[in-house]
C-alpha cells in the first residue's frame, strides 16, 4: 500500500466536499456517501496498513496530507473504530478490517480518512 | 449540518469467546484484512447504515472484546443498548448452555426494556452440529425472543439478523414515542399482537 507517487486530489473534490462516494480499497465497502466529508489539507502520520502475518517488529509510519474531514462518526455509512492509542482512534473498513484508513477523535466526533488509503468513486 | 439518519440504536454481541461474535461483523469473512496495527489495539465498535422503509438506521454495534472471557460484562458495556444479540456456536453445547447465565447477566445489568435475539452460528458446520435447531427455538420462545440460526462465514442469515433486531427496536421506540405524546389523543399503549408465550414482555409492558 505504500505510495509515494504525488496524487492530484482535485478531481475528487467538488465544492470543497468529496465529490463521490468513499468505498474500502479492498471490499469495496461504502463507507461515506458524496459530499458527507470536507477536504482538509494537512500532515499527519498514520501507521501501515500491513498484515499481521507479514509484519515486522517495528511500527512503521506514513506521513499523508490529504484527508476527507467529518464531522462525526455516525456520518460514515459503514466504518469500524478502533480503542484509543495515545490520545487518537483509528478508523478501519467496517467490512475487511483494513486499516487505518484515518483517525478521530477520543469523542468520536472530528474523524479524518486519508484519502490516498480509500477508493474515490469519481464518474465525470 | 443536517442529521444524517433517522434512528441511531445502539446494539452489542454478547456470548461465549470462539462463538464467533467478530466475525458477525465482517460481511465477508474471506476478505479479513487482518492489519497488524488494527489487530493490536482492537475495535472499539462499528457503524453500519441500513435502511429500512425509506428511513436510515444507524447501527452503533459493540463486540465484547474478550470481556466475556471473565464470564461477566461490566454494566458499563450495557449504558444505552437498545438491542442485544445473544450468540451461541451451534456445535458447541456449552456455549448454548451459558446463554442462560448471559440471559441473567443482561437481565442485572442492561436496560429493561433491550431488546434481545437469540443467533445459532456456524450452521454451516452441519456434520459437527451438537444443539439441534428445535433447541434453540425452544430457548427463545422460553425467553421470549426471536431466533435464528446464522452462518458468519457463509453470510448466512447475518444481514437479516441485524435488521429484524433493529425493526424490533424501532417498533417499540414509535410505541413508546406515541405513547408519550400526548397531542395524538387518548392513546393508550397495548399489544397489538396477541402476545402468546412471551412473560418477558408482559413485564416489560407493566414498566412502561
Amino acid at each position: 500500500m505504500e505510495n509515494t507517487e504525488e496524487f492530484d486530489v482535485k478531481p475528487l473534490i467538488s465544492d470543497g466536499q468529496n465529490k463521490g462516494s468513499v468505498r474500502c480499497a479492498l471490499c469495496n465497502s461504502l463507507i461515506l456517501n458524496p459530499g458527507m466529508g470536507e477536504y482538509r489539507s494537512e500532515e499527519t502520520a498514520l501507521p501501515n496498513m500491513r498484515k499481521r502475518k507479514d509484519a515486522e517488529c517495528e511500527e512503521e509510519e506514513e506521513p499523508l496530507s490529504d484527508f476527507w474531514f467529518v464531522r462525526n462518526v455516525y456520518t460514515f455509512e459503514n466504518v469500524g473504530i478502533s480503542k484509543a492509542k495515545e490520545g487518537k482512534k483509528y478508523l478501519t473498513c467496517a467490512d475487511c478490517e483494513i486499516g487505518p484508513i484515518g483517525w478521530c477523535t477520543l469523542a468520536n466526533d472530528d474523524c479524518y480518512v486519508a484519502i490516498k488509503r480509500v477508493k474515490n468513486i469519481v464518474s465525470s | 449540518m443536517a442529521k444524517t439518519y433517522d434512528y441511531l440504536f445502539k446494539l452489542l454481541l454478547i456470548g461465549d469467546s470462539g462463538v464467533g461474535k467478530t466475525c458477525v461483523l465482517f460481511r465477508f469473512s474471506e476478505d479479513a484484512f487482518n492489519s497488524t496495527f488494527i489487530s493490536t489495539i482492537g475495535i472499539d465498535f462499528k457503524i453500519r447504515t441500513i435502511d429500512m422503509d425509506g428511513k436510515k438506521i444507524k447501527l452503533q454495534i459493540w463486540d465484547t472484546a474478550g470481556q466475556e472471557r471473565f464470564r461477566t460484562i461490566t454494566t458499563a458495556y450495557y449504558r444505552g443498548a437498545m438491542g442485544i444479540m445473544l450468540v451461541y456456536d451451534i456445535t458447541n453445547e456449552k456455549s448454548f448452555d451459558n446463554i442462560k447465565n448471559w440471559i441473567r447477566n443482561i437481565e442485572e445489568n442492561a436496560s429493561a426494556d433491550v431488546e434481545k435475539m437469540l443467533l445459532g452460528n456456524k450452521c454451516e458446520l452441519e456434520d459437527r452440529r451438537a444443539v439441534s435447531k428445535e433447541r434453540g427455538e425452544q430457548l427463545a420462545i422460553e425467553y421470549g425472543i426471536k431466533f435464528m440460526e446464522i452462518s458468519a462465514k457463509n453470510s448466512i442469515n447475518v444481514e437479516e439478523a441485524f435488521f429484524t433486531l433493529a425493526r424490533d427496536i424501532r417498533t417499540k421506540t414509535e410505541k413508546k414515542l406515541e405513547a408519550s405524546n400526548p397531542s395524538k389523543g387518548n392513546h393508550q399503549l397495548k399489544a397489538t399482537e396477541p402476545s402468546k408465550k412471551q412473560p418477558n414482555w408482559l413485564q416489560r409492558c407493566s414498566l412502561i
